[in-house]
């Protein structure tokens, strides 16, 4: 989470042990989950039509032709919903990365704040 | 024996349900393929997103191509449906124009415009195959036989004998009245046929009624070249009917009319394509607007012609 209370610290330069900024914006990564999760839930909720009052060996093909169809729908509803979770989960790996990356530089930023104004009192 | 059982409202309502299944799974196809991982995403994870979403977007869109033609095909059934759930409508369009023909047969014996157009194509074939020519500015006795055959219409058509005069001036409106009837139903089948552009139930119905008047005339020169104006009796009306029958029996199985109102329904409908095309298409010869339909029409139009030519000659036209 954002620190509010804190002054805010540049993402410039690079933290010993930790290297430059994570790269990325996990609200964008979210953003592409909840996408995704949108078309899951459409094809998720296609359904089936009824063919009604219809009996005849074509209308078993027609049936099977309609039911594969909202099939695909939910196995490719099932594999995207998979996909927006792995996203998530990378969505939340960036931000904790980016918030260790923060705290780091900013106890990197005072100690060196630190360092100089004792060099200036002696 | 397995039963078969139909019900086109039913049928009809999953047309639109099929076409919605359709809509949804292009659309959720469209938008899988504009989907990315965004920057710091892990590289495993991004190409198991881009790999999802290519093929999951490409099985959508097999699954949407396989119902495609699902709608088309539910139009048809529901047509047929429509059409064996009402046989009598089916039987009325094939019967009715023929008992019009025959009703109006009787009167072959007062030579109508066709009958003499026949009787006179007979004549001058005669003319013809004795040695006459009928070229502009030949002796005057070249066009003796066409003379001939005109007064004999004349003669015919204003002494009709044979047929009380009531029963003939009956039996012919009798006929007309039936063929009205006969294509009240072209008409209305052509209304509630659910597979047909409004164009086509137009044309469909327009070229119907023509053909069937086609086929009228037809019956009448047959009738007069077969027996001549003066003794067509019976014979002449056998003959008529066999014409008209004839006809009817090969629309019904061929479907030239219909074929003849689609391709005109094809020209009404090219509103932006040239004006001289439409009306080429609309004004050419049977097979010629046939040839533009889709379906094989062409061999179809072929066939049909050729067999009209066929029964034509064993009526003896």
């Amino acid at each position: 989470m954002w620190d509010f209370g804190a002054a805010p610290v540049s993402t410039a330069g690079t933290v010993p042990g930790l290297g430059s900024f994570p790269d990325g914006d996990p609200e964008a990564i979210r953003a592409v989950a909840d996408q995704l999760r949108r078309i899951a839930g459409l094809l998720a909720g296609a359904p089936k039509p009824a063919v009604a009052s219809w009996s005849s060996p074509e209308a078993t093909r027609v049936r099977g032709r309609l039911s594969a169809a909202v099939g695909v729908a939910g196995r490719g509803a099932d594999e995207i919903r998979g996909c927006a979770a792995a996203l998530d989960h990378a969505a939340d790996e960036l931000a904790a990365d980016q918030r260790d990356w923060r705290l780091a530089k900013r106890r990197l930023d005072e100690a060196r704040r630190l360092a100089e104004t004792q060099g200036a009192d002696r | 024996m397995s039963a078969y059982t139909v019900d086109p409202a039913a049928m009809r309502v999953a047309i639109p349900a099929v076409q919605a299944l359709m809509a949804l799974l292009d659309g959720a196809a469209s938008d899988l393929a504009g989907v990315s991982a965004p920057a710091g995403v892990p590289g495993p994870v991004a190409a198991r997103v881009a790999q999802v979403a290519g093929s999951v977007s490409a099985d959508l869109r097999r699954a949407s191509r396989d119902l495609a033609s699902l709608p088309d095909d539910l139009l048809r059934r529901i047509s047929a449906a429509q059409v064996a759930n009402a046989p009598w409508a089916t039987a009325a369009s094939f019967g009715l124009p023929a008992l019009g023909f025959y009703a109006r047969s009787f009167t072959a014996q007062s030579l109508s415009r066709s009958l003499a157009a026949g009787l006179a194509a007979r004549e001058v074939a005669a003319g013809l195959r004795a040695g006459q020519s009928y070229g502009g500015g030949g002796p005057r006795g070249t066009w003796n036989a066409f003379r001939a055959s005109s007064a004999a219409a004349r003669a015919a058509t204003a002494n009709p004998r044979g047929l009380p005069p009531g029963l003939g001036r009956a039996a012919s409106v009798a006929g007309r009245g039936l063929t009205f009837v006969g294509w009240g139903v072209t008409a209305a089948q052509n209304a509630t046929n659910p597979h047909l552009s409004t164009t086509q139930k137009v044309t469909r119905t327009a070229v119907s009624i023509g053909a069937g008047t086609g086929a009228s005339v037809l019956g009448g020169a047959a009738a007069a070249a077969m027996v001549g104006g003066t003794a067509a009796g019976p014979v002449g009306a056998v003959a008529a009917f066999g014409a008209a029958v004839a006809w009817n029996a090969l629309d019904n199985k061929f479907h030239v009319t219909d074929k003849v109102g689609d391709a005109a329904a094809d020209a009404v409908d090219a509103v932006g394509g040239a004006a001289g095309d439409a009306g080429k298409a609309v004004g050419g010869a049977a097979s010629d607007a046939a040839n533009e339909v889709a379906d094989g029409v062409s061999s179809v139009a072929g066939g049909a012609k050729s067999a009209a030519k066929k029964a034509l000659g064993v009526i003896g036209l």
